[in-house]
């Protein structure tokens, strides 16, 4: 099956890496409920005689990943977040906007790689609530690049594309 | 083919409510029973007229599908008791038998099945606020000496 010409939110996929930076082995965080990737670039004006319009340059891209996970400790990839967030260990995640290992698709997805930094946990603790963590994550100071991804799926099988930003 | 989820959830709630039952000071009697069923013919004069006992039927309302997770949904299923007696004796239904009757609603049916604090019926099972209760209905009280309740509660279900 080709691509469709949508994306559903529900088949996107968060992943952490369980190999290294350069061998990476995916695992897809499965307690992923609202998810929002957010990358947004400062934009300083520059303005010149030689236009009367408004101009300028773009200069550091700010850009982080925001959602709520399950709380549940038999889920690795939530252990794994809440490791980070009480300490300082960084966690490389990439974000992709389908699920690479549809084995019933061909198509290209894109999306993110940073070694992330967990800096919020935020746990509703309502009565009638099942508990989520409301997290963002954040590019840590690492000497990994941060990355932009374009994965080329075919038959469950991606190739991806890791591109310094 | 296994049972339908709501199905299973439906057997649970029975189990629950007839273990409770037989740990309760009045245990069931040999006319009392606890039994999931689909419908229950209670327009049917002659049906009444034989029911004999305290009956517990449980029913599947209904349930639907919300995301809660990339990977894992909540059906929602709804589960229905209905709590029926005939009361035997002659002229007005006295209170103190409705009394044991309402008690026995609250006390085995609707806090065994409804409260989240206890041990969930089955795995991922969770009641949902705003279960219900019809303690009685008056005209089948009335005209028909039945004593029938109602206990609804909505169940949160994490699948898979």
């Amino acid at each position: 099956m080709t691509q469709p010409n949508y994306q559903l939110g529900i088949k996107c996929k968060l992943f952490r890496n369980t190999g290294t930076f350069g061998s990476p082995t995916w695992a897809a965080v499965a307690g992923v409920s609202d998810f929002t990737v957010s990358p947004k670039w400062d934009f300083k004006e520059g303005g010149t005689r030689a236009s009367r319009v408004k101009r300028g340059a773009k200069t550091m891209l700010g850009l982080e990943f925001k959602g709520k996970i399950k709380v549940d400790e038999g889920d690795a990839g939530y252990l794994a977040f809440l490791s980070s967030l009480h300490g300082d260990a960084t966690i490389d995640v990439m974000a992709l906007d389908g699920d690479p290992n549809d084995a019933t698709l061909t198509g290209t997805q894109q999306g993110y790689r940073f070694d992330a930094h967990v800096v919020e946990g935020e746990q509703p603790q309502g009565l009638d609530d099942v508990l989520f963590d409301s997290f963002e994550l954040k590019p840590a100071l690492s000497a990994n690049p941060v990355t932009s991804v374009s994965a080329a799926v075919s038959a469950g099988a991606p190739v991806y594309t890791y591109t310094s930003i | 083919m296994a049972n339908a989820q709501v199905i299973q959830v439906a057997d649970a709630v029975q189990a629950a409510v007839l273990a409770a039952w037989n740990a309760s000071a009045s245990p069931p009697g040999p006319a009392d029973g606890v039994s999931r069923v689909y419908e229950v013919p209670l327009a049917d004069p002659e049906f009444l007229e034989k029911l004999s006992g305290r009956q517990v039927w449980v029913f599947p309302v209904e349930y639907g599908r919300q995301a809660i997770t990339r990977g894992q949904d909540d059906y929602r299923p709804k589960i229905a008791c209905l709590i029926a007696e005939r009361c035997a004796d002659p002229a007005p239904v006295p209170n103190s038998w409705l009394d044991v009757r309402t008690a026995f609603v609250e006390q085995v049916v609707f806090q065994t099945i409804a409260d989240p604090r206890r041990k969930a019926l089955m795995a991922g099972l969770i009641p949902d606020s705003g279960a219900t209760v019809d303690p009685y209905d008056a005209e089948l009280l009335i005209y028909q000496r039945l004593f029938l309740s109602m206990v609804t509660v909505q169940f949160k279900l994490l699948y898979p």
